[in-house]
């Protein structure tokens, strides 16, 4: 321990500490090398911050909205000072392989992905069950009726 | 370099009228709108910072306005 070392001086003053500006300067450092320098992206806290956010003139920035997951920004600006930058958003889908994605289709369809306008209850169907019920009855004795009528026979060649 | 008493003046003058000493600094505009994000556009339309430099500056104030 420290008390054992006998270059050991206590503090008289408490231990070390950097003050709140030189820590919060630390980090700004070390957050910029890694935001920087791996991914490109400039987090925004919202999209208001993106759209105001000052962009150099035949530039373009990305940023990465740090409140929406896989939402992303770019505003991009003319050559001249006039032009209205533009600015478009973009959000980030997974793209899964076309056998993985398939296979996942069939075992769990998603419910949003049913057209439901094309199904009906089955108590929608009910009045049309009866309706079908009668015409067979109808279309039976139809055959009965034309089973038993005997044939007319009709001889071509009196004429 | 600056003298103390020098730089005492300046952080003065800054308190009382940024403005001034912005537009003395970097040229601005008399009808420029005194804000930070069409001061840093025109600094940046007119070549006398780097997008760089302005990244740095936004990141800084993120960490700082925390």
């Amino acid at each position: 321990m420290s008390y054992n070392n006998p270059y050991y001086y206590p503090n008289p003053y408490g231990s070390y500490q950097p003050n709140q500006t030189a820590q919060a300067y630390q980090n700004y450092q070390q957050n910029y090398q890694q935001n920087d320098n791996q991914s490109g992206f400039i987090g925004v806290a919202n999209e208001e911050e993106a759209r105001m956010y000052p962009v150099a003139l035949g530039k373009s920035l990305t940023f990465r909205d740090e409140s929406k997951p896989h939402t992303y920004y770019t505003k991009t600006m003319g050559n001249n000072p006039l032009d209205r930058p533009i600015f478009e958003r973009y959000r980030l889908v997974k793209d899964e392989p076309a056998a993985e994605a398939s296979q996942a289709t069939e075992t769990a369809p998603k419910k949003e992905d049913i057209d439901l306008s094309a199904y009906v209850l089955k108590t929608d169907l009910q009045p049309f069950e009866d309706v079908i019920a009668a015409l067979k009855k109808d279309v039976a004795v139809l055959k009965e009726r034309t089973r038993k009528k005997p044939v007319r026979e009709v001889d071509y060649d009196d004429e | 370099m600056n003298n103390p008493m020098q730089m005492m003046q300046m952080l003065n003058q800054i308190k009382q009228n940024p403005m001034q000493i912005l537009s003395q600094r970097f040229n601005l505009p008399a009808n420029m709108p005194s804000n930070p994000q069409d001061i840093v556009q025109h600094l940046l339309n007119t070549n006398q910072v780097s997008q760089e430099q302005v990244n740095r500056a936004m990141q800084m104030r993120k960490m700082f306005m925390k």
